[in-house]
């Protein structure tokens, strides 16, 4: 090429023409991708929030019959140090009201009570009579309502040992524990025993559960996307959940204060079934709540 | 000479305009896009790192969601696309424990294939703990074949294979 070709190439009327023509087509398509990027494509991606496998340990104590105490507490009561809401522990009108069990992480607070010889579950922001759960800390619930705290404090009442029959007893009419309150809410008062191999042997082999039972997820239409449980299709016969008591309809709430509102949430219980010492079962049988309890041994 | 010089110039264009459209292709933002069609149908990705490029696109660490039900985990997952040949591969997808009685739980490579020299089809290889395997998907008449070169642990998936005198082969209309 002789000297100054370049420069003379440049600004040779045609080929100029023909190298603008090109940079427009390059502009042209990245103006179009920029624009499609701007009206339709997402600009951010969309993960899952995975909940943390570490939870608090889980407090199982006997259900005290909701009683209304009469007479006023000889304790002061307790008062939150923070200013704007008034901190009354359990008032008149929040009696009736048992808290039988708590389960706190940082993700979520939920807890057990038993209010008008019924079991209830509830998450942060549920309400029993009016009263809103707010949060829980080891052994008591917070709640509020019209602006002021009420605190409630767990029971912590040891299990009796009497109570504790294994399910082979049941079955074969062992001696049943006599009951002074008749509870049809609550029909299994005694504690049945699981054979921990039992669980160990679920938890490593999800085709058995399977087998031994059908369940399927429950919508909860009043929240959508979330559910209300897992309704039991099918239940083999002399198979070990047919044992733990579950029947073909029952709708399974929630195990150990963790309400079964997702599959993750189910996945969640499948993955830490071997760390579990006790189950206790929160199901919906012919429109009434009950509890089934089980120790692990 | 002249018209030489026309169709030297249409060349060029065309070239240059592919590789501006492949070049300037907001690879990440339709990752993002793939993101937000598959949660319509529960399934998440959560990812480590994205790696856009000239021509492809990389992620890495992907651990997938069903209904928030973490189902596996992929090490490497490579789209790369010339528009007339597009090429995704998966590298060491390992299901989670409680899906390994279920379906054969690793996956070391898996290649999806798409190109102008087989416009109808679809083309699958992969290589796992259930063996080797090599399919088709055809788009017109919308049935998927995977053939098994090589044959592993298939207990748990073997009741949807079926056999004849070539080996064993999967077979699903879509």
């Amino acid at each position: 090429m002789k000297k100054g070709g370049i420069m003379k190439n440049l600004f040779n009327p045609k080929k100029f023409k023909v190298f603008i023509t090109f940079i427009f087509l390059v502009l042209l398509v990245k103006g179009l991708w920029f624009t499609v990027d701007l009206l339709w494509l997402p600009d951010s991606t969309i993960s899952h929030v995975t909940e943390r496998t570490i939870k608090a340990p889980y407090y199982r104590v006997k259900l005290t019959p909701p009683k209304v105490k009469k007479t006023v507490p000889k304790k002061p009561p307790k008062v939150i140090k923070k200013p704007p809401p008034k901190v009354v522990k359990k008032p008149e009108n929040m009696d009736g009201v048992a808290l039988i069990a708590i389960y706190n992480a940082s993700d979520a607070t939920v807890v057990t009570l038993a209010y008008k010889k019924k079991i209830r579950v509830l998450g942060r922001g549920d309400k029993v009579n009016g009263f809103v759960l707010k949060s829980a800390g080891h052994d008591f619930a917070m709640f509020s309502k019209n602006g002021k705290s009420y605190k409630v404090s767990l029971n912590k009442k040891p299990l009796k040992k009497d109570l504790i029959k294994p399910v082979k007893q049941n079955k074969t009419g062992g001696k049943k524990p006599t009951k002074k309150v008749q509870k049809p809410q609550v029909p299994n008062e005694a504690i049945k025993v699981l054979d921990k191999k039992i669980i160990t042997r679920y938890a490593n082999n999800y085709n058995e559960i399977n087998r031994d039972i059908g369940v399927v997820g429950v919508r909860d239409p009043a929240r959508p996307g979330m559910m209300q449980g897992f309704k039991v299709t099918r239940v083999t016969r002399g198979s070990n959940f047919a044992k733990f008591g579950l029947k073909k309809n029952d709708i399974i709430k929630g195990i150990n204060g963790q309400p079964f509102n997702s599959y993750a949430a189910a996945m969640n219980v499948y993955k830490n079934m071997n760390s579990m010492q006790s189950m206790t079962l929160v199901i919906q049988r012919g429109g009434e709540e009950m509890e089934l309890e089980y120790e692990i041994r | 000479m002249q018209v030489v010089k026309i169709i030297r110039n249409i060349l060029l264009g065309i070239i240059i305009l592919w590789l501006a459209i492949i070049g300037f292709m907001p690879k990440k933002a339709l990752y993002y896009k793939l993101e937000e069609v598959l949660s319509a149908y529960d399934i998440k990705m959560n990812e480590g790192e994205i790696q856009e490029g000239f021509l492809d696109l990389k992620v890495r660490d992907i651990t997938l969601y069903y209904q928030g039900i973490n189902v596996a985990k992929i090490e490497e997952l490579h789209l790369f696309t010339l528009l007339l040949y597009t090429k995704i591969e998966l590298a060491n997808l390992e299901l989670d424990d409680f899906l390994k009685d279920k379906a054969p739980a690793m996956t070391e490579k898996a290649r999806v294939l798409y190109s102008v020299e087989h416009p109808l089809d679809i083309l699958i290889d992969a290589k796992g703990s259930f063996g080797v395997i090599r399919g088709r998907g055809n788009l017109q008449t919308r049935k998927l074949r995977i053939d098994f070169l090589e044959k592993k642990e298939t207990q748990t998936i073997e009741s949807f294979l079926k056999i004849n005198e070539k080996g064993w082969y999967y077979e699903k209309s879509f």
